[in-house]
């Protein structure tokens, strides 16, 4: 506890310091805080929803939100109402070849760890490693959701080539005390095929999800089961 | 505008010295640089994750490259295991020695080597990289005699500067936190707490079984909740500053055991203390 000082009045607390500085720079500065806080405020406030006006804002002062990391675009502000349906993720792999054969069950699938979240590391950090692992996840789910295959795959695609007998990469998110059934039963986020050609160039394409349809499927749509190669 | 520069420039005799904010950011930035010593390679390293060859095809697809080139960090310049975990050791370093001898030869470089790590996770960073950056580049704003475990009757403008950005960043940081906080039903039906806590897999502390008690978690949620809305006022009337500045903590506390997100919430807790005052002499 620092020692304690004795009492000031009112006039000595607005009094002005010795050392102030100029009045124009002050003025300057007064402006630059103002601004500052202005530009943080509004960065803060897109957790909660963006305007056009204010992406406008956010687009015109990201040089300087980004240089100085005021404001992270990717993540969103701790206990704000997107951060509250977090999940827990996992990266699963197999080597089946078909995603839809018989073969294909639960017990194929392999969680990938990050190699960093277990062990002695995990106590040392206090969860960082694994809170950034997860929020990649996240991410790359959040991506899946929202039709970005194009993006998730240059995400996935390092991992896939350290994976060298994987040939499906799917994120699965854990059930936890506040799912409900029909959320557990959910598909997957994302599940992936990976295609290696014999260059050695490897390539992640997300599969787009089985959906309900009002259109009756004639055969003359149903997407062809063979690879052109192997059709006569 | 009279007002302002009075507000900005203009020190409250009773503010408490902004030693301990000198001490737990440089502890905490510490830790920061620690924490990513065992995964960097991973993010960062040549076949990373999070390698540049991978974030600039995802850049370029998402049509991002303009907004991410200004994410900038030294470390964009290298693959080499050995060099990135050189700079994580400059940074312990510069946190330790910021913290055993306040200067601003230390506290600059060390605000921008985490700006350079937090800005080359771009992303897999988290809330704590942007309020540990925004805590370090107010620091530095302040003269380094006035951050020392003494009474300072007379400071310089620049630390008298620095603590309001402190004040006013953490004002603006609850209020929006507690905006965002009434925009989701969970913060009202009393299920916010145990939510938090919900996702183990990804907590350091499995706490569910503490808060699962109706009884427990909807006061828990209500109390987090007001302490919220409330803090921002109450920090700012003198009669009420303390007891606020001991609410935050406590809130950070309580939501860090629930989040397992110690080191954003260490943060604020830390940045806080910007509005600790003296105990006058009678």
């Amino acid at each position: 506890m620092p020692p304690a000082i004795s009492p000031v009045d009112h006039e000595a607390v607005t009094k002005p310091l010795n050392d102030a500085p100029p009045v124009w720079i002050a003025r300057t500065i007064g402006i630059a805080v103002c601004a500052h806080f202005a530009i943080v405020a509004i960065a803060l406030a897109g957790n909660v929803g963006v305007s056009s006006m204010q992406s406008s804002v956010l687009a015109l002062a990201r040089p300087y939100l980004a240089a100085l990391h005021l404001d992270n675009d990717s993540q969103t502000l701790a206990f704000s109402a997107d951060a509250m349906t977090e999940k827990t993720y996992f990266l699963q792999k197999t080597n089946v070849a078909s995603l839809h054969s018989s073969d294909a069950v639960y017990d194929d699938w392999t969680r990938i760890d990050s190699p960093l979240v277990v062990g002695s590391s995990r106590r040392i950090v206090g969860g960082l490693a694994d809170q950034r692992w997860q929020r990649f996840l996240s991410r790359v789910a959040a991506l899946a959701k929202s039709e970005r295959g194009d993006l998730t795959c240059w995400l996935l695609e390092p991992i896939a080539k350290a994976q060298s007998n994987a040939t499906f990469l799917r994120i699965i998110q854990e059930p936890d005390l506040m799912t409900n059934v029909v959320q557990d039963a959910s598909e997957p986020p994302l599940t992936a095929s990976i295609i290696r050609s014999q260059e050695g160039i490897v390539q992640v394409t997300q599969l787009a999800d089985r959906r309900l349809s009002s259109v009756r499927r004639l055969p003359s749509m149903q997407a062809p089961t063979q690879t052109p190669a192997e059709t006569p | 505008m009279s007002t302002l520069i009075r507000f900005l420039f203009h020190r409250d005799p009773l503010d408490a010295s902004l030693f301990i904010i000198r001490i737990g950011l440089c502890l905490l930035a510490f830790w920061f640089f620690v924490s990513h010593w065992n995964d960097s390679p991973i993010w960062f390293g040549e076949n990373g994750i999070a390698s540049q060859q991978t974030l600039s095809n995802f850049f370029d697809t998402a049509d991002m490259a303009g907004e991410a080139a200004w994410y900038l960090s030294p470390l964009y310049w290298t693959t080499s295991t050995t060099v990135i975990r050189a700079y994580l050791i400059a940074g312990m370093a510069l946190a330790i020695a910021a913290a055993l001898y306040p200067s601003r030869l230390l506290s600059v470089p060390l605000w921008l080597a985490c700006v350079g790590l937090a800005n080359r996770g771009f992303l897999i960073a988290g809330t704590e990289d942007a309020l540990l950056c925004s805590g370090l580049a107010y620091l530095a704003i302040a003269r380094p005699l006035d951050c020392q475990f003494r009474t300072v009757t007379q400071e310089h403008w620049c630390t008298v500067l620095s603590r309001r950005m402190f004040q006013v960043h953490v004002t603006v940081l609850l209020i929006i936190t507690g905006w965002s906080m009434l925009s989701s039903p969970i913060w009202w039906d009393g299920t916010a707490s145990i939510s938090i806590a919900a996702p183990t897999g990804r907590r350091l502390l499995d706490v569910t079984s503490w808060v699962s008690s109706p009884w427990i978690h909807e006061p828990l949620t209500h109390a987090i909740l007001l302490t919220t809305l409330a803090a921002p006022l109450m920090l700012w009337v003198p009669k009420t500053r303390s007891f606020a500045v001991i609410a935050v903590v406590i809130w950070c506390v309580t939501l860090a055991i629930l989040s397992s997100q110690w080191l954003y919430l260490s943060t604020l807790a830390v940045c806080v203390q910007s509005f600790w005052r003296q105990t006058p002499t009678q």
